[in-house]
């Protein structure tokens, strides 16, 4: 994708978030400062009733006051919370896809509607799985470019099991987001690439490690495939450069990629609420979380528009 | 009977030391074979689509005949030699002969618009772009594979047990002298 283009479409997108989203963040606005508001008087209220019990150290012993400080905090705290959550959970439900609405036809998918295959991510080898793997979905969006379809999925993946004493106990395998591209290209071979690591154990049997020429790359990632020519035909700098570009976007330290069945499978590996706009903190009308968001977006297109996956090819 | 059970388990480890290493360079160079295999897949790709790359040029480009029969003499030529080690040199410069046929093709297509806009020659076009990576990739890891035997032929203690058995140092593959010239624009503008 050529800079004309980039800004062309930056244009559009701008021209759209100024004359639909923001109208819209307005009355969220006015409801964000009375939360925040309210939550400061919150937080003040408690703070005085602790600090009475200090003043006055006759009503109460010493003990006792420092139980109830500690349950008034615990209070004060956990409403702040609660409201906080519910804010960005009414903002995002309401004007979500008033955002995705400035990149074509993204969509911004309830859960109910979209059921992942868990099978499919396992069996791509993006990330460690076992049978026990359970999933937790949190945010799904679905778009296409240059009739591509692609899909970017939140989500944690975890175990559990059973201590000796019959505790539960839970082991995370991932949490962040994956970015499924769909494409017309037919991909013969299983490609895994993955952080770097120092035995570079296969995740599977079928799966071979591969060293490629370019020594940085090494150095930050394990290659495996079942097939070196296509994951050589795959993995090419400009590839490199294109991942590297989208993992500063989303701004996280870890990522992983799987070539698999028809797909092209990225995990962003993040403990972060990756598409959270709205906080009580941070004013609506505050251009850099739609900026980040628009950086994002970008980055997938910019993949997309590299592989060429619109193409169908004879191959 | 300390010394002699010592001395055993010296001669067996010296012994499964020395059997390690052959089955590693028996592995590398069958690795070596696969990808020089794997060349050969990603060529009659090439071989299979230029014949009906040709035909669709030929309905258009009435001028460009002598060219597209040496494409297809060359393509027939490469077709008919065998799979293997023992044709590799011939391999090489006949495969360098097409390419570079076929980049003098490319250059000759932009001079019949109507024949670019074919959608049937788009598709082709497309194809064979793709099937030229798959080769370079194909090479790439023929080179890789080549590199991780050579070390081994070269490297102590790997380079006895390679003596031993006859294994020896393999070419890899490299660009001709004409390709490293640096391209002047002058050349093609004129």
């Amino acid at each position: 994708m050529d800079k004309q283009e980039y800004n062309k479409i930056g244009r559009e997108v701008v021209k759209k978030y100024k004359e639909d989203i923001l109208p819209k963040c307005a009355r969220f606005e006015e409801e964000r400062i009375k939360i925040k508001n309210r939550s400061y008087l919150v937080l003040c209220l408690a703070f005085l009733v602790s600090v009475m019990f200090f003043f006055f150290p006759g009503l109460i012993s010493v003990e006792s006051a420092l139980k109830i400080t500690l349950i008034i905090f615990v209070v004060a705290f956990g409403l702040n919370y609660i409201w906080a959550k519910s804010f960005e959970l009414e903002v995002k439900q309401s004007v979500m896809r008033y955002f995705c609405s400035c990149f074509g036809d993204l969509k911004w998918a309830a859960l109910a509607e979209n059921i992942v295959d868990d099978n499919f991510i396992a069996q791509s080898n993006l990330f460690k799985t076992n049978q026990s793997s359970q999933y937790d979905y949190d945010d799904i969006f679905k778009g296409s470019f240059r009739d591509v379809n692609f899909e970017i999925i939140e989500l944690e993946s975890y175990t559990v099991t059973r201590t000796v004493k019959g505790r539960k106990n839970r082991t995370r395998q991932f949490k962040g987001a994956i970015i499924k591209i769909k494409t017309d290209k037919t991909f013969n071979s299983n490609t895994v690439i993955r952080p770097d690591s120092l035995m570079h154990f296969s995740p599977d049997s079928k799966l071979k490690h591969t060293t490629l020429e370019d020594v940085q790359f090494e150095r930050k990632f394990d290659v495996f495939t079942t097939d070196e020519v296509e994951a050589r035909y795959l993995i090419t700098t400009a590839f490199m450069d294109r991942l590297n570009n989208l993992k500063m976007a989303f701004n996280i330290d870890k990522i992983s990629c799987a070539f698999y069945n028809q797909h092209l499978l990225i995990g962003l590996h993040t403990n972060k609420d990756l598409f959270k706009f709205a906080s009580i903190g941070k004013s609506l009308f505050d251009y850099s979380e739609f900026s980040k968001l628009f950086k994002e977006i970008m980055s997938i297109y910019e993949m997309i528009d590299y592989f060429k996956f619109g193409e169908k090819t004879k191959i | 009977m300390n010394g002699t059970v010592l001395l055993l388990v010296v001669g067996a480890v010296v012994l499964f030391a020395l059997y390690s290493i052959y089955v590693k360079l028996i592995k590398t160079k069958n690795k070596v074979f696969e990808a020089l295999s794997s060349i050969d897949v990603q060529l009659k790709k090439r071989y299979d689509l230029i014949p009906n790359i040709l035909t669709i040029a030929n309905k258009f480009m009435e001028h460009e005949r002598g060219l597209l029969e040496e494409i297809a003499k060359l393509r027939s030529q490469a077709t008919k030699l065998g799979k293997g080690e023992s044709n590799l040199s011939q391999k090489i410069q006949l495969d360098k002969m097409i390419q570079d046929k076929m980049s003098q093709f490319m250059v000759a297509v932009e001079n019949y618009p109507q024949l670019k806009s074919d959608q049937t020659m788009l598709v082709a076009m497309q194809t064979y772009n793709e099937v030229e990576e798959h080769i370079c990739a194909a090479r790439r890891f023929y080179n890789s594979a080549v590199n991780e035997l050579n070390n081994q032929v070269e490297i102590f203690p790997s380079s006895m047990v390679a003596g031993m058995i006859g294994i020896k140092r393999q070419p890899f593959f490299e660009a001709s002298e004409a390709e490293r010239q640096s391209i002047s624009a002058a050349n093609y503008l004129k």
